[in-house]
């Protein structure tokens, strides 16, 4: 009995611990700044109209008239790859930047990535709201398929976390893998069909969605702009991925955890 | 048998001067050498030194158990050791109960947020719950005398409206082990 309280204690600990760290993250962005919580919606603003205007340059080349759906979809794709891209800057860089707590305080360090992740996802749901309301006036309409995005959402949080808890550990060890993480990112949205459909990729479409955030975003666009399932052998197959990511990383992050005070 | 909260048994922790690697450079040679290297390893490799060699000891429940030595002596590595910062490299250490490790203010406050915001933070970081730093924040205030400033960003408070927050908040943390180092 006595056992079991302390146990469900370390767990209200360690949730408490994520929230505060994460709260605290999102408190600092906004502080001293006018605008304050408007970022969250104008920076993934930015990432949607340079989509938009990618679209846009697309179609115009090709000849053809803008489908207003392509330009929702593309919408729809950009706001949580901007929060793919932001958690796994800010999850890389999370045990760094927490340095003088990883050295001098013992915590359990994987809340560090976690929450890093979490203070993302604040603002992955401010710009959703937004984008949900334009898409309500734009009368994109709802459907049943409309289920499958909790699912999809999940998918890319645990993708996040997992590549967040592995990347964190090789920063604290090798500071190269921030650079490499900048870099790689900045060149992938050219890998992902964010600002175009998949289909652009012709016989390759398989190959570009080998990459597990594609078909999360792909399935995205499906269910809440085309009102249909989304692909289920790739869905599955980018949720298993994210699994295994979740999973790996922590065994890893676990491993590795009792050098982070000696090596940081 | 006495009822032990801390109990230390054969410690030793071995730490390295100089950089890791400074290169590339000199990586690869080092790689190559201990990959040549014949015979047992030595206990020390080049560079390594014995920060804590085979230290025992126990406190009981209740007892304050002081360490006193020179500067360089082990004392706050032995401290990051019980903390669980640092792992030994040889030997056991058992914490009964649970630890809270005084450190310095300024590894769990941010500046930019106020006396209240870093009471949370601060508390939450040391091990406390949030409903129960809800349930003492009042007395957490009260103790640090800083009713006026609380709603106050930190990083306008001086040293030490600093130090008497900070202090205030781990004093009411209640652990059964309390390391200061």
């Amino acid at each position: 009995m006595e056992r079991s309280l302390s146990r469900r204690q370390s767990i209200r600990r360690w949730v408490d611990l994520v929230v505060m760290l994460a709260w605290r993250d999102i408190r600092i962005k906004y502080k001293q700044s006018v605008m304050g919580f408007l970022w969250a919606i104008l920076m993934p603003s930015l990432v949607v109209g340079a989509g938009l205007a990618v679209q846009y340059g697309l179609s115009w080349y090709a000849g053809k008239q803008v489908d207003a759906r392509n330009l929702a979809a593309v919408a729809v794709k950009s706001v949580p790859w901007a929060f793919f891209v932001a958690s796994l800057r800010f999850a890389t860089g999370s045990l760094i930047a927490n340095a003088t707590l990883v050295t001098k305080v013992y915590l359990p360090r994987e809340v560090f990535p976690i929450a890093a992740v979490l203070s993302q996802f604040a603002d992955f749901c401010v710009a959703s709201a937004a984008l949900i309301v334009v898409l309500g006036l734009t009368g994109s309409g709802a459907s049943i398929a409309l289920l499958w995005v909790p699912v999809l959402v999940i998918g890319l949080i645990a993708l996040c976390v997992g590549l967040g808890m592995f990347l964190s550990a090789g920063a604290l060890f090798f500071r190269d893998v921030k650079y490499l993480v900048d870099v790689v990112i900045t060149f992938a949205v050219f890998f992902t069909p964010v600002f175009y459909p998949v289909e652009v990729f012709g016989r390759h479409a398989a190959t570009a969605l080998l990459n597990p955030v594609a078909p999360l975003l792909v399935g995205l666009a499906d269910v809440v702009v085309r009102h249909q399932s989304p692909d289920l052998a790739w869905t599955a197959y980018a949720i298993g991925v994210a699994a295994a990511c979740c999973a790996g990383g922590f065994v890893i992050f676990r491993r590795l955890e009792p050098l982070f005070a000696e090596r940081i | 048998m006495a009822d032990y909260a801390v109990e230390v048994q054969g410690v030793c922790k071995k730490f390295r001067r100089g950089e890791l690697h400074d290169s590339l450079r000199d990586l690869l040679p080092s790689l190559v050498r201990g990959a040549l290297r014949r015979g047992p390893r030595p206990e020390l490799a080049a560079r390594e030194f014995w920060a804590l060699h085979d230290v025992s000891f126990a406190v009981e429940r209740g007892k304050a158990f002081g360490v006193v030595g020179a500067n360089g002596a082990g004392k706050s590595t032995l401290f990051k050791l019980l903390a669980g910062i640092l792992r030994p490299t040889r030997g056991a250490v058992a914490i009964d109960g649970r630890l809270s490790a005084l450190i310095e203010v300024s590894a769990g406050f941010h500046p930019d947020l106020t006396g209240r915001e870093n009471v949370f933070l601060y508390g939450t970081i040391l091990g406390m719950t949030r409903q129960e730093i809800r349930r003492r924040f009042d007395e957490i205030v009260a103790f640090s005398g800083l009713e006026e400033f609380i709603d106050t960003p930190v990083k306008r408070y001086s040293s030490g409206m600093f130090a008497r927050l900070g202090f205030s908040v781990a004093a009411h943390v209640d652990p059964e082990v309390l390391l200061v180092d």
